[in-house]
Formats: structure tokens, C-alpha cells, sequence
């Protein structure tokens, strides 16, 4: 069987329907009866809540029912449960876990503004909108830590009144005498760094509607999702049911990027609401409220150290990263240990040594979001590179080059603990390569000379380089049904859930390459828990890997099937037979063939009662298969950027933007490069102009998009790209991940580009974003600078 | 922190003409606000820092939406005038280039297609972009109230933060400009964190008329957004330059004179310092390209 469609250039099968608006997003539901919700919210960073008083709202006209945490169903008066488990070798400074995560609606205390206190549901968004302002909420406001770094000493505000601190936990990753080749280095630099939070910006905001069969007491739920198997199983705890009591679907959604990939307080909320009052309810999420209601990343204090021997070469890494998680662990810890984890990056480090701290604020909590963490420890490494190779006076990507791991060291352990407590051993990639390759389209070894004429020209353009490693094709598991239709058309039904990946495309391709049938054909089924019973989800750059390697299992068990059945039907040997267009053929006689079709009624037993089938042989012509990867995947890539820096007002135009990536085999090209222009899209956001900011009290500053400034058409360059393919050893599709490759690098890269173009000037750029006004200020120190200004 | 909430309730009550959105805004001036483009207002409601009772809109009423030559050689454009419009116009772009200018660098084509040159100076925001460069350009405005109409330098419109001299009954229907001499022309420049879309840092517009000998400066005006409570003309800067020869030196002075005569304030958004540094730099490169333009079409004939 060749590969027809995988690494072809299919353009998207969802885009027609999504570009004229015929998506489907859970805003579009309309159900019978159905309510609209709206969340009574903390306007405090830290209170208690002593009383709430909602006669006012019940008396509205239209309102329906306002319910406090004391109204849910006992089972849901409780935290909701943690997403992912904390590995046991981390030190917790908390008692329990529900000191540490978020009740559904307020019990006697708030931790960030916008933290749910009550719900009210009506006719309408706008009643239920005006009764909750009528919601009488009395708060005891209490202190609250908004700075990282000051909540951690002594006779610090703590953001809890329960927590004994706010440090939350502790963990380390090491490997070899880390102090020992610090002490026979040639060179030490060090580097403290500070990366700041955003909010991951969908176009579509979350929204959740739930229904309640009453013939069957089934729940259904409808939620803007990434992993809807996660939601069903929180929700059906929560509402005290098994799990086969509530379906979860996610329709069209407009973008996750990583915060939708939580059960939130919302969903748990909304689906009691429709199974209290016995109609369907729906929530909606406004803009102010995922600014202040839907988890953000990117909090981190760095400070960390590079030793190299007399040859540039790295001796070892050491420091610590100081993370904050704003109010709760909705994730547990992926954020920073995947961060912290990922710093290594392509190079050979013996010695390792990082300790993390994880803290707790009165700000909206983090979970992940594109890159989760890797764009932060990326940018920690490769800012420690650029700061070796400026001190050492040599070229930063002939420094990188000396310290890369090779093609011929795969695969190879780094020796350091990931997030789930597994090892992390790269399995394939040629890095190396993947520079050199970067350098060769970005005209690296040109820029210096054209660096120098444009400074003589008064113009200030800078080149940077950045590498990542970046674990992909999370597991456990992911499944997939390959289901041929009495049509001989066929059905793909799979766990993953995606927000705009192209999975229905991706999938398709996959399974066409099994069955030789016509991507038309083929009809791909996502996130549906009715569908599928077990599923994961579309999280951490990993559907291409494990969905994509359970279509590819299950289409080959169906394939086998209709060999089976054609071999009788057309009196050949497998060998002889080749499947194409929904047919079987006959190799060398055109007329003999059969259609799925045919086979499908013969895999019945025939079309009419009384037939016979083999016991051996089961009926039908589908298969479900799970794929279980033993380990991550791990792509890489590098960054190349290009910008000009105005001195004069701070602004910075990147004038070129060179990814390759290696995200193994390439299922098909437009996609990922859609992804890695996006994620660059999105780097640009993080190194630039993306602030979330909040005040000394907590309170967010930026809570709109008139303040919080996300990359637009005018921002944002066309992404050149180079594909390398290093095929996977982990799944039999040689996939890895393409979903966070051009976010994980591009703050990094374009940092680097910018202290380059202002070498002159000789300042050092330790944080982002950078914006004009800090860069000024920056620029502003520098003596060289305020005779220069045009 | 000030949200962007659902919008407050008010009533809504559509205007054909200048006489209805008179008497309208007569009967209940404390209660009731014009709705124009709605740009700055519909923010305000949703962030409460207004809740309006009633509001009147001016979309029908047509007699606001014009752009007319004067027969003294200077130009009028009522009130509904968008930004694309002014961006757009034949006229203005030949007349009044720097105008066009200013609307091109405002926000995206969404909001200039709705937003009006009257909205944008009755909001009397210190961050809107035409108070500037109209007041560099001489421009005046016609206020239109019960007791009759009477025209008021735009210099002279802000007294202070967020204020007009408007009274509460009075509309403002038109802006009048001067003609233009051949030998001027003007360059408005704008800063913001973003490459576009994106609120004002800090903008200086600049308007140079030449004397005959092509090369001295017969008069400057110069004018700020955002850098003082109210749109701010630098008066010393801009005489500082009258009679002289572009050079970079006495750029230089002008910029410094211009940072002494502002005011800007700091915020989240950008501090004292920052600011100031944009306002010599603005200041400095409206001036010089305003100067080089005028020269050379002066020299080339172009205008």
C-alpha cells in the first residue's frame, strides 16, 4: 500500500463550511426551552464571602433560579477535581488537594476576581445578566498577593487563608555533579529572566449547554472543548453519576490553544442548572470573562547559569525558576515541569540542575496554553546562549552548533524526569541539520555585512536564533473506529477533539491511504463520548501521533477484513488484489473488481435473513483499536529572525521569520505549516505585546482588547518554512507534534534579533514581552543612546 | 479595573434633521447623548462611564455628511463625516493631505467606515488623532444651539480633561478649514504599541507654510495628541522655527521646546519619560517631513 494522500497538500475539508459561516459552535444550539446563565462574579482578588442575599434576583421577572453552592447537588459541593496527577516525587506544601483547587461556585472564600460565586438562570442572557447584578454579595476584603516574588517571604500576604504559605510545591530536576562542573568551567554566565502571563485568546470563547433526558436521567452536554472524555468524567463525579450517565459533545470550536482543556467550574455549574430545573441550559462566555475566568501561563522568574569549558562547550545548567500559578492548580503542575523539563533542549548537558517553585496568587490560574511552559524554558536556554556567545565574542549559532546533540546519538536520554515521571529520551531527529538549515534560508551568513551597512545607514536590524526540543503525542492512549457504510462510504470516528487542527482532514488522509478510498468519502466523527466511549483529547501535540496512529491500526484491520472478503469474492490471492476508489481490484484485469459496497452486504452474512457468516470472521467491515505510545515523541526546530528596531520610539518591525521543523512524518504539509505560521502568530503576541497585567492589589489591568493587544495582519510576517521529516520510532505513522513548534521558539528568537540589532548600545534584554515603552526604557540607560535617537 | 460590559439600557431615538437632534437634546441635555459612528461613546457605556438615558442618532440625518469647497479656497465637511470619507476625498487628499493622512493611521477599516470627525472631537479625548493636526491646519467649528449658531477656534475648543466648550444644547455641524497656500503642508504622526488598530501613545502633527524664497520657514504650527490633558498646540515650538532654514539643530530646539510645553502623564500604558522621548522624535520627523514635502513639490511643481 503507498502513500497516496498522507504528506500530500489537501486543503482543509472543514474550511469551506467555516468560511461562509456554517460552523457549528455551541452558540449555535437551539434547543427546546432552552435557558441562558450568567455568573454572579468576585470583583475582589481575595475576600471572604460572609452572605449572599438573591431575593431581589428571584423576584425578577424571567429568572428562573439563582443558586449558590449550597442550592448544588451535594456532590458537587466540593473542589473540582485536579486534571492531571502530581508526580509523587514533588514536594507539596499543602495538607490536601482541596486547599489547592476551586470549589464550583464560592464557599466562604474567593481567590481571584472572577472567581464564580453564584449562577443565575432566566429567559435570556440579558435578564439573567440583570438579575445578577441584582445579587446582593457581602465580602470581607482581605489582602491579596499579586507579585510572585514578594508572596513568597516572610509575613507575606498569603492568597489563601488556609495555606499555610503560598508556596504550593516544590520539585527538581537533576542529573551528574551539577556544582562540581561549575567549579572546573572556564566560563560562567548567568541570566535572570522574567516571562510574563497571557490569556490564550480564542476567537470563540468557552460556552457549555447541558440537557437533561428525563425518560433516562442521561445528561447531555454540549462545551467549546478540548478533551471532552476528561469533562465527562469530572462532570459525572461531580454530579454524582456514573460516567455512562452524561454525553459530552463538542461541536464546531473557535480555537482552544490550551485553557479549554480543563473541566471548569461553568460546565459543572450549567449542567446541575439543567438537571435541577429540568430544562436546557446554556452559558456563553463573554470577553471580560476569559480575561478574568479562563486560565492563562507564562508567570516565571528565572535565574539560572551556564558553565562551558575552554571550547564552548557546555559543562552544565544550573538555577531556579519561580512559577506562578495564579490562584489554584486547576493542571496540577504540567505548566512548570514541562517547562523546567524542556530548557535542556537539543544540547548535551551532563550536569543538570533545576529547582522549581511553584507559588500561589490572587490571580487567575494557570493551566496551560500553547507551548505550555516550553516557550518560557526555551527562552531560558537560548538566552543563556546568546549571553555566552556575546561574552565569548563568538557567533551564538556556532555556538549552539558545537553543544547540539547529533543525528547519531538517537536516541538519547537526557536523564531528566517529565511531567508525568517518565524519563525524557528523545527518539529521533537530526538537529544539526534542522540549524544549519535554518541559517541556509534565513541568509545567516550574509547578515552581518548587511547589519553593518545598515548601521551605517542609521538603521538598527538584528538577526537571532533559537532551537527547541519539544515533547509531543502525549499519552496514554487515543482510539479510533474505521467503520465502512452499507454505501461502501466509510466513517472515521476517533477520541481526539480538535479547535481548527484539521483533524477531519488529517484523519481522512490517513485512512484513505488504508482503504483507497476517496477523501469524499470518508466522513470524520470528533469529540463525542457517545461515539467513542474512551478518549483523551486534543491537547499537548498530540492527535497526529495518537489518533492519527489508531485511524491508521484500524484501517488496516478493516482493510484486512475486505482483502478477506474480496479474495473470496473475486477468487485471488491477496497479493493480486489492490483497493482504490471503494473498490477492490483485480491487478491487471479492469473488469474484476468489487465495491465496499458489495463486501459490506457480504460481511452481513448477505442482504436478506438466513445467511451464514465464519465464527472466526466478525461481521460488518469496521474495526475499533486504541494506539498506547510507550513515551512522547520529540520534534525540534529552529527559529531565524530578522527585525529593525526605531530607536527612536521603541518600535519593532520583524522583517523575517525562518522556521524548519522536524515534527516527523508530515501527514500533510499545508497543515502544518498553518500551524507553525499560526503559533508563530502567537509567539510574536508573547514576545511583543501581549500583557496581561494586574495591579498591587490584583486586579487585572487589561481585562480588554483595546489594552491587551493581541498580533494583528500588520505585526505579524509570513512565515518561511523548511520541513525536515525524522519519522517517529514511537507510533507506526513516524509522526510527532506540529501544534506548538512556532509559539515554542519565537519569543526567544525574536528577543535575541532585538539585542542584536542594539548591540551598539550594548543592553542586555531579559524578559517579554518587550514593548516599545520598556524598550526605551532599556535604550535609556544605555549612555551611547540619547545622542543617536532620530 | 473598568470593564467592556453589555451595553447599560437606554432608549434610542433616530433624527432626521438638525432641528429634531436640537430640540431632542433641548429637552433632556443632562440625560441624553448623540450617536454618531459610536466608537468612543459605545465603549464608554459599556465600561458605565456613561449611562445616558436617551440617546439620539445622527445617522439619518443627512445634512451633517458633506465635504464642500469654499469659494474664499478653503473647504468645509460636516460633522458625519467618517474617517474614510476624509481619507478618501479627492479634495481632501489634495487640499488637506495630512488629513488623509491622519485617517489612514486610525484604527481599522471597520471603525473608519463608521467613525465621525465630529464624534472624534466632541468626545474631547486627549488620545483622538484630528484635534491635532485640524488645529495646526487653523481649522474652526460651527456649534449649533438653541439660541442660534456661532463658530469657535478649535484651539480654543478643549478648556479641559474630557470637556468641550459646548454648552449641553449645542451640536456641533461642521468643520471649517482655511484655504491653503501652495507652499505648506503638513505631517501627522502617531505612535502606538501595535502596528495598527491600537490607541495613541502619543501623535505631533506639523504644519509648515514656506516663504516665497522656498527654503525659510514663513510660519509652524505644531500640535500634540496625548500629550496633555487636552489636545495641546506648542505654540514656542512652533515659532521657534519661523524665519529660519531647516536644519537639524534647530530640529533638535524645536523638539526640546515642544517636550517642555506638553504635559503628558503617565499610566500603565506608558509613562512620563517614555512619552516625552516620543514627543521629541514625533515632533522632529512631522517637522522635517512636512518641510522636505512642501519643498519638494514646491520645487518640482507638483502641487
Amino acid at each position: 500500500m503507498g502513500a497516496k494522500e498522507i504528506g500530500a497538500r489537501v486543503k482543509r475539508r472543514e474550511d469551506a463550511a467555516l468560511l461562509v459561516g456554517r460552523g457549528s459552535y455551541v452558540g449555535d444550539l437551539r434547543l427546546a426551552g432552552m435557558l441562558d446563565a450568567a455568573f454572579v462574579r468576585s470583583p475582589h482578588a481575595h475576600a471572604l464571602v460572609r452572605s449572599i442575599r438573591a431575593e431581589a434576583a428571584r423576584r425578577l421577572p424571567g429568572v428562573h433560579a439563582v443558586l449558590t453552592l449550597a442550592d448544588l447537588p451535594a456532590s458537587m459541593q466540593v473542589p473540582i477535581p485536579m486534571a492531571s496527577v502530581i508526580p509523587a516525587a514533588v514536594e507539596k506544601l499543602y495538607a490536601s488537594e482541596a486547599e489547592v483547587t476551586q470549589y464550583c461556585l464560592a464557599r466562604d472564600e474567593v481567590c481571584y476576581v472572577g472567581q464564580t460565586v453564584a449562577v443565575v438562570v432566566a429567559d435570556d442572557r440579558y435578564v439573567a445578566e440583570d438579575a445578577a447584578e441584582l445579587v446582593e454579595v457581602e465580602y470581607d476584603v482581605l489582602d491579596s498577593a499579586s507579585d510572585p516574588q514578594g508572596a513568597l517571604g516572610n509575613g507575606a500576604v498569603l492568597s489563601h487563608v488556609r495555606l499555610p504559605s503560598n508556596l504550593a510545591c516544590r520539585l527538581r530536576l537533576a542529573k551528574g555533579d551539577v556544582d562540581a562542573a561549575f567549579q572546573r568551567a572556564a566560563h560562567v554566565f548567568r541570566e535572570s529572566l522574567h516571562t510574563h502571563r497571557g490569556s490564550a485568546s480564542p476567537m470563540e470563547g468557552r460556552g457549555v449547554a447541558a440537557a437533561l433526558d428525563t425518560a433516562t436521567g442521561t445528561l447531555t452536554v454540549w462545551s467549546s472543548a478540548q478533551t471532552p472524555h476528561n469533562n465527562q468524567r469530572v462532570l459525572a463525579e461531580l454530579m454524582g453519576g456514573s460516567l455512562e450517565m452524561v454525553r459530552v459533545i463538542v461541536p464546531d470550536v473557535g480555537g482552544g490553544f490550551g485553557p479549554k482543556a480543563i473541566c471548569y467550574a461553568e460546565e459543572a455549574v450549567v449542567a446541575a442548572c439543567a438537571a435541577v430545573l429540568a430544562r436546557p441550559v446554556r452559558w456563553l462566555e463573554d470577553r471580560r470573562e476569559h480575561f478574568i475566568a479562563t486560565t492563562q501561563e507564562r508567570d516565571q522568574y528565572w535565574e539560572v547559569e551556564i558553565a562551558l569549558d575552554r571550547d564552548a562547550r557546555i559543562l552544565g545548567v544550573r538555577g531556579r525558576m519561580l512559577h506562578d500559578n495564579g490562584a489554584y492548580l486547576p493542571l496540577g503542575l504540567i505548566t512548570p515541569h514541562t517547562g523546567a523539563a524542556t530548557m535542556h533542549g537539543p544540547y548535551e548537558i551532563a550536569n543538570f540542575h533545576l529547582d522549581v517553585s511553584v507559588v500561589l496568587t490572587n490571580k487567575v490560574p494557570v493551566s496551560v496554553v500553547r507551548g505550555a511552559g516550553r516557550p518560557e524554558g526555551v527562552f531560558a536556554m537560548e538566552r543563556l546562549m546568546d549571553r555566552a556567545a556575546r561574552s565569548l565574542g563568538m557567533d551564538p549559532a556556532d555556538l549552539r552548533r558545537r553543544n547540539l546533540i547529533r543525528p547519531e546519538q538517537m536516541p538519547y536520554s537526557i536523564g531528566l524526569v517529565y511531567r508525568h515521571g517518565e524519563t525524557v529520551t528523545y527518539d529521533s531527529g537530526d538537529y544539526p541539520a534542522s540549524q544549519a538549515k535554518a541559517l541556509e534560508l534565513a541568509g545567516y551568513d550574509a547578515f552581518a555585512s548587511r547589519q553593518a551597512d545598515a548601521l551605517r545607514a542609521g538603521r538598527y536590524i538584528g538577526i537571532g536564533v533559537a532551537n527547541f526540543v519539544e515533547g509531543t503525542g502525549l499519552g496514554p492512549f487515543e482510539g479510533a473506529t474505521v467503520r465502512v457504510l452499507p454505501s461502501g462510504k466509510v466513517h472515521v470516528i476517533a477520541g481526539c477533539c480538535p479547535q481548527g487542527q484539521g483533524h477531519k482532514t488529517a484523519l481522512a488522509q490517513v485512512c484513505a491511504d488504508q482503504l483507497g478510498v476517496r477523501l469524499d468519502d470518508i466522513t470524520v466523527v470528533t469529540g463525542d463520548t457517545g461515539a467513542i466511549p474512551m478518549g483523551v483529547g486534543t491537547i499537548a501535540s498530540r492527535s497526529g501521533a495518537n489518533a492519527g496512529s489508531a485511524v491508521l491500526l484500524a484501517g488496516a484491520e478493516v482493510r484486512k477484513r475486505i482483502l478477506r472478503l474480496a479474495c473470496k469474492n473475486l477468487e485471488a490471492r491477496e497479493d493480486d488484489l489492490e483497493l482504490s476508489e471503494g473498490r477492490v481490484h483485480l491487478k491487471g484485469d479492469p473488469a474484476a473488481s468489487v465495491s465496499f459496497s458489495e463486501l459490506y452486504r457480504a460481511a452481513l452474512g448477505g442482504a436478506r435473513l438466513g445467511g451464514w457468516l465464519s465464527p472466526e470472521i466478525p461481521p460488518g467491515l469496521e474495526a475499533t483499536t486504541y494506539f498506547t505510545p510507550r513515551q512522547s515523541a520529540f520534534c525540534n526546530g529552529t527559529h531565524v529572525t530578522e527585525v529593525e528596531v526605531d530607536i527612536g520610539t521603541g518600535r519593532i518591525r520583524i522583517e523575517r521569520y525562518v522556521v524548519v521543523h522536524d515534527c516527523g512524518r508530515v501527514i500533510n504539509p499545508l497543515i502544518v505549516e498553518g500551524q507553525v505560521q499560526g503559533g508563530v502568530a502567537h509567539g510574536v503576541g508573547n514576545a511583543l505585546l501581549e500583557f496581561m497585567g494586574y495591579d498591587d492589589d490584583a486586579q487585572p489591568l487589561t481585562a480588554t482588547f483595546l489594552d491587551y493587544l493581541l498580533p494583528n495582519a500588520a505585526c505579524v510576517p509570513r512565515v518561511e518554512i523548511g520541513h525536515l521529516e525524522s519519522p517517529s520510532p514511537i507510533n507506526p505513522l513516524g509522526v510527532k507534534g506540529a501544534g506548538e513548534g512556532g509559539t515554542i521558539g519565537a519569543p526567544a528568537a525574536i528577543i535575541a534579533a532585538i539585542e542584536n540589532a542594539l548591540k551598539p548600545f550594548d543592553i542586555a534584554i531579559s524578559e517579554f514581552p518587550l514593548t516599545p515603552r520598556r524598550l526605551i526604557e532599556l535604550l535609556s540607560r544605555s549612555a551611547k543612546w540619547g545622542a543617536l535617537a532620530p | 479595573m473598568t470593564y467592556l460590559r453589555r451595553l447599560p439600557k437606554f432608549e434610542y431615538v433616530g433624527a432626521r434633521s438638525v432641528r429634531e437632534v436640537s430640540d431632542l437634546l433641548a429637552r433632556r441635555p443632562d440625560e441624553t447623548r448623540l450617536l454618531a459612528g459610536g466608537t468612543d461613546l459605545i465603549l464608554q457605556m459599556r465600561r458605565r462611564e456613561v449611562a445616558p438615558r436617551y440617546l439620539v442618532g445622527l445617522k439619518g440625518v443627512s445634512e451633517l455628511a458633506f465635504v464642500r469647497q469654499q469659494e474664499d479656497g478653503g473647504m468645509t465637511m460636516g460633522a458625519l463625516t467618517t474617517f474614510q470619507d476624509i481619507e478618501t476625498s479627492p479634495l481632501i487628499r489634495e487640499k488637506y493631505g495630512i488629513l488623509s493622512q491622519t485617517a489612514s493611521q486610525i484604527g481599522g477599516v471597520e471603525i473608519r467606515g463608521v467613525a465621525t470627525i465630529g464624534g472624534n472631537l466632541m468626545g474631547a479625548q486627549p488620545c483622538s488623532d484630528f484635534p491635532a493636526p485640524l488645529i495646526t491646519l487653523g481649522a474652526k467649528v460651527k456649534l449649533v444651539g438653541k439660541d442660534g449658531e456661532r463658530l469657535v477656534a478649535l484651539e480654543d475648543f478643549f478648556p479641559e480633561y474630557g470637556r468641550t466648550v459646548a454648552a449641553p444644547d449645542e451640536i456641533l455641524t461642521e468643520i471649517l478649514l482655511p484655504a491653503t497656500s501652495k507652499l505648506s503642508g503638513g505631517c501627522y504622526l502617531k505612535f502606538h504599541d501595535r502596528h495598527a488598530m491600537d490607541m495613541t501613545i502619543t501623535g505631533a502633527a506639523a504644519f509648515v507654510t514656506l516663504n516665497d524664497d522656498r527654503q525659510t520657514c514663513s510660519e509652524l504650527k505644531i500640535a500634540l495628541s496625548s500629550s496633555a490633558p487636552v489636545p495641546k498646540r506648542v505654540k514656542k515650538a512652533g515659532a521657534f522655527l519661523q524665519g529660519k532654514k531647516l536644519t537639524e539643530d534647530a530640529l533638535e530646539e524645536t523638539a526640546a521646546l515642544a517636550c517642555q510645553e506638553a504635559e503628558p502623564r503617565s499610566s500603565w500604558r506608558a509613562r512620563r519619560e517614555f512619552r516625552l522621548e516620543l514627543i521629541r522624535g514625533l515632533t522632529k520627523r512631522a517637522v522635517r517631513q512636512a518641510w522636505e514635502e512642501v519643498m519638494a513639490t514646491a520645487n518640482g511643481g507638483r502641487k
